[in-house]
């Protein structure tokens, strides 16, 4: 093992210095094949990049696309963009349809120093550490510039942060209650519940028919469950709830609640997760559920008997004693849009350009229109015009009707305490926690 | 008295077959219910599916496959996954028994320190590799392209494509090599024609697994590319997932349709080897 | 020792250097990186903070943590001591050559091919109190009593992730089986002649001949455990109440929270706790070597 100069006096004997030449012709055939065959492979990955350099090219990565319900107009507007600035910008989009994928991708990008041109992010606290790199385009003369005037009052604050303006808020979402008023019908009611004595009544009435009231969950992120309770502590609590932090007695008071909710659902809500409770409200087996306009396509595609027809739309309930008033609605910026700060001047501008474009009312209001989503921008959109559809302009109305709007609790607590809530909820609702030891929990994990 | 014991161990191994019988076709339902209960539900409406996931369709949906042939460049999104499958295969491959034959047939000193270090390589966890991969990959300027996935599949497959092909290499008998160096085989003859050929279980054994992690991979597949002319099949399967629902019979069909070529090509190669391997039995 | 020859050691150089660039490369500098985060307050975005061991006391005070790590012990155990087991049965049958065994073979390692997203997602019907066939197969049995929510339940969630891929050996008897083909006939035959029945072959000839190959699955299966995510994350998120959380799921939703710092120092301590575990395996099935 040990290198002597017994065994190299060997090597030269044997004529070694001509075999070890050989050798080394083998071994140096064999890299530069691969090498050739690898360095083929990598110029077929590049294809017409060499065109016109002046064109300044934005790469925009969406998860607008594939079977998303925007996906279509989206790709229509960013051709028809491309095209009104033939040799000027160029908007190359990179599909990532898989929304989890796409998260991952954009962090662990930005972490690696790379912020993409132009993408889409989350909104609320989960905004935070994004406005806090430093890392994204100032938009604030941009919107000052006239470009404000565009979007509903207020929801600019949400992407104000240090007194710059750091995004573009972009789609909205609400999130009433989606009810079957055939199962509601059987158990006697022609209207969704104006109070939650009234709710349990009915609750009660349905389980007696064995019909099952509402949907709930605690897989994944909870979402459908964490509405309600989204929904709950504003109900109790009133709009400013979130000002006091968890110590607010409106969130334990949430937590009881929620554990009576948990009585009326169905016995897979333990762990369900949204494939499941869309599964349940689909399949009649459930009469309520709380989810936003982008579930209506479904009810109308894929609904069993025809569902479309008995579906209605309600605030969720008032909770009497409580500070929140009748018709509150749970609204918020679903997504925000994103820009990295660029050093060239001409860059920045063309990226402003394309943001403004995705912002102007007209492609907007074409959006809204095809996909049925909700927008932060001002559109001459009227809920029963004809040319919205009939649910999604259900939800417009009320909205616009409702005293106020609070953004659910996901988006304002930190990501962790988000993260640790479908937890704590399984162990509230299995009587593992106590509703004081859940709000313990939750907020052990801010601390963390 | 013969006559009673031969009656005896008769007995046994009739019950010893029953009971053989009886494992192995648990084991049969258990691992085709998976198969047979995908290509079901590949033909059912996603309500029917929520609705009655063990029934059957009251209707085949044959359109969900229609769905999965429509995804936008398809051909080429296989045509990748076969390029980047059988690229980082052959070169895992080829590196990792290299390296196996250095680490398995010589004794030298940091041997064992280095074979433990690559094993431990194995443990890992790819999430937390994300971003430190963007960064080398970025530097190394392949971002988007077909080698990038070739050589971060070949790179993290060495560990355990080394480990399993290592182990095989340790059981060949000393003698044999030995046989070859008085033959006058030098250091690369004796891997190419005795110890490559005679491990050849070890390595299509790692081949195979290889060749399937590549097939199946997503994560890095989306993070290293971001044309569509680069990327591979498991981006295709994606297409239904998207921010607020999944369409999971479309989902389903295009899993049929990818796992179709990886399992023909599974089955042809581990028969063609295995059964050249019985007729030269090396083990020592 | 035999001595080796300059040449063998400049193919030795040759042959080695391919592997270890790329692991220096995509293994040394990025387990470098994740270490170096390990010590600093990051969130991915802005500049990380030197926080020195503040991230390992975070989480080591963390009963989620703590959990995380005996759930994972749980893997490792139903991996490396019920899966392998249960392959090495296996793989004895079939190398009986029983009729249809190549078919067999084949259809064993058909679970393998199918994405665990898919497999997962029949799982979860499986269990599903409220259409899943296990409650209806313990009603059918007289056993209605035992019906619950499995997945949704303190009890039983973490045995419902980790048991139904147990059975699921077809990765491991490949291995094996092949391992097995390669031991000469001739052992067999001297065997018979000897009168051995054929489970005392199994015994006497086939397992000591296969031992290094089954430490080779129970490494590999353990690691598995330890590295075990996917599975967990789509049935069951680590839910409920945590009850199924694993190491590779918490450092992944650390990273959802922006929390770097601390999923990589988790990354850090499921790295020395799977070396430990190769270790000892290694020792264990040491006799192997030489």
């Amino acid at each position: 093992m040990i290198y002597s100069a017994d065994s190299a006096d060997k090597y030269k004997e044997r004529g070694g210095l001509k075999m070890l030449k050989r050798n080394f012709a083998k071994v140096l055939a064999v890299v530069m094949i691969l090498s050739t065959m690898l360095i083929g492979l990598t110029s077929c990955g590049k294809s017409a990049e060499t065109q016109a350099q002046k064109e300044i090219e934005i790469k925009f990565p969406s998860f607008w696309v594939a079977k998303d319900s925007k996906a279509k107009v989206m790709s229509e507007l960013i051709n028809q963009f491309n095209e009104q600035n033939k040799g000027k910008i160029k908007v190359v989009v990179e599909e990532i349809a898989d929304y989890d994928a796409y998260e991952d991708k954009m962090k662990s990008n930005i972490a690696a120093g790379t912020m993409p041109d132009v993408f889409i992010f989350k909104t609320g606290a989960m905004a935070e550490p994004y406005y806090k790199s430093g890392k994204l385009m100032d938009l604030t003369q941009y919107y000052n510039d006239g470009w404000k005037n565009d979007f509903l009052p207020g929801v600019l604050d949400s992407v104000t942060y240090n007194g710059q303006m750091l995004a573009v808020p972009y789609e909205y979402g609400v999130a009433p209650a989606l009810y079957n008023k055939k199962l509601l019908a059987e158990a006697g009611y022609d209207h969704f519940p104006k109070t939650y004595t009234e709710f349990f009544d009915m609750c009660e009435k349905m389980k007696a028919k064995n019909i099952v009231p509402a949907a709930q969950m605690t897989g994944a992120n909870a979402w459908t469950s964490m509405l309600w309770y989204s929904q709950l502590v504003v109900a109790i609590g009133g709009p400013d709830v979130y000002k006091n932090g968890l110590d607010d007695p409106a969130f334990l008071e949430a937590a009881k609640m929620m554990q009576k909710l948990f009585k009326y659902t169905t016995g897979d809500a333990v762990g369900a997760t949204a494939a499941v409770t869309a599964g349940h409200f689909l399949n009649e087996r459930v009469a309520i559920l709380l989810n936003g306009p982008w579930f209506i396509g479904r009810i109308k595609n894929e609904g069993i008997n025809n569902m479309y027809d008995n579906v209605e739309v309600a605030p969720a309930p008032l909770y009497e004693g409580g500070k929140g008033s009748e018709g509150g609605y749970i609204g918020f910026v679903q997504s925000n849009i994103g820009a990295a700060k660029q050093t060239d001047k001409n860059k920045e501008k063309a990226v402003v350009e394309f943001l403004k474009y995705l912002t102007k009312p007209e492609n907007v209001e074409k959006l809204s229109v095809d996909s049925g989503s909700l927008f932060v921008v001002k559109t001459n959109l009227k809920p029963k015009d004809g040319k919205v559809e009939r649910l999604q302009g259900e939800m417009i109305e009320q909205m616009n009707k409702a005293p106020y709007l609070v953004p659910h609790f996901q988006l304002m607590v930190s990501p962790s305490v988000g993260t640790e809530f479908p937890q704590a909820l399984s162990s509230l609702v299995l009587g593992e926690k106590t509703p004081e030891q859940f709000i313990e929990a939750l907020k052990a994990a801010d601390k963390k | 008295m013969k006559n009673v014991l031969m009656h005896k161990v008769d007995f046994k191994t009739k019950a010893g077959k029953v009971l053989m019988w009886i494992v192995l076709i648990f084991f049969l339902f258990y691992t085709l219910m998976p198969m047979v209960w995908l290509v079901i539900s590949s033909l059912k409406t996603n309500t029917e599916l929520m609705g009655s996931p063990f029934s059957l369709p009251s209707k085949l949906r044959f359109e969900n496959y229609a769905n999965a042939f429509k995804v936008s460049g398809l051909g080429i999104l296989f045509l990748n996954s076969i390029i980047v499958s059988l690229g980082a295969t052959f070169l895992n491959i080829m590196i990792a028994s290299m390296a196996s034959f250095v680490l398995s047939r010589f004794e030298f000193r940091f041997r064992e320190a280095i074979f433990s270090l690559l094993v431990i390589g194995i443990l890992v966890p790819i999430n937390s590799l994300m971003v430190p991969y963007v960064k080398i990959i970025n530097k190394l300027g392949i971002y988007d392209t077909r080698f990038a996935l070739i050589l971060v599949y070949s790179a993290i497959s060495i560990p355990i494509s080394t480990f399993i092909i290592r182990g095989f290499m340790k059981t060949i008998p000393v003698e044999l090599e030995e046989a070859g160096t008085i033959d006058g085989c030098n250091f690369y003859q004796r891997f190419f024609k005795i110890i490559f050929p005679l491990s050849r279980t070890g390595i299509v054994t790692a081949a195979t697994l290889q060749f399937l992690y590549c097939w199946n991979e997503f994560i890095y597949s989306m993070l290293l590319t971001s044309s569509q002319s680069v990327r591979t099949i498991q981006v295709g399967i994606r297409y239904f997932s998207n921010q607020f629902t999944t369409d999971y019979t479309s989902m389903y069909a295009a899993i049929v349709i990818s796992i179709i070529p990886s399992l023909i090509g599974y089955i042809t190669f581990q028969e063609q080897i295995i059964s050249g391997l019985t007729s030269g039995a090396v083990k020592g | 020792m035999r001595k080796i020859s300059i040449s063998d050691k400049i193919g030795m150089i040759l042959f080695l250097a391919p592997a270890v660039i790329l692991f220096t490369v995509f293994f040394v500098y990025p387990v470098g990186f994740i270490l170096v985060t390990s010590f600093t307050e990051w969130d991915g975005m802005s500049s990380p903070v030197f926080v020195g061991l503040r991230n390992y006391t975070t989480i080591f005070k963390d009963p989620i943590f703590r959990l995380a790590i005996r759930n994972n012990i749980g893997w490792v155990i139903a991996g490396g001591f019920i899966q392998v087991p249960l392959a090495v049965i296996v793989a004895l049958m079939l190398s009986k050559k029983p009729f249809g065994w190549k078919a067999l073979r084949t259809i064993y390692y058909f679970p393998n091919v199918i994405s665990t997203v898919s497999l997962s997602m029949m799982w979860m019907a499986v269990y599903n109190s409220e259409y899943g066939i296990l409650n209806g197969l313990l009603k059918i049995l007289g056993l209605g009593h035992l019906q619950r929510n499995w997945l949704g339940d303190l009890h039983t969630a973490f045995y419902s992730v980790v048991l139904y891929g147990v059975f699921y050996i077809g990765y491991f008897m490949i291995i094996l089986l092949a391992d097995i083909s390669s031991i000469p006939k001739s052992y067999y035959e001297a065997a018979s002649i000897d009168g051995a029945t054929k489970i005392q072959q199994d015994f006497y000839i086939t397992l000591p001949m296969i031992k290094g190959t089954i430490g080779t699955c129970m490494t590999v299966a353990m690691v598995y455990g330890l590295r075990q995510f996917e599975q967990t994350y789509v049935m069951t998120n680590g839910g409920p109440a945590n009850k199924t959380m694993v190491m590779v799921l918490y450092l992944f939703k650390k990273i959802g929270d922006f929390k770097y710092g601390i999923a990589d120092a988790s990354a850090v301590v499921l790295l020395l706790i799977g070396s430990l575990v190769i270790l000892t395996v290694k020792r264990i099935f040491r006799t192997e070597n030489n």
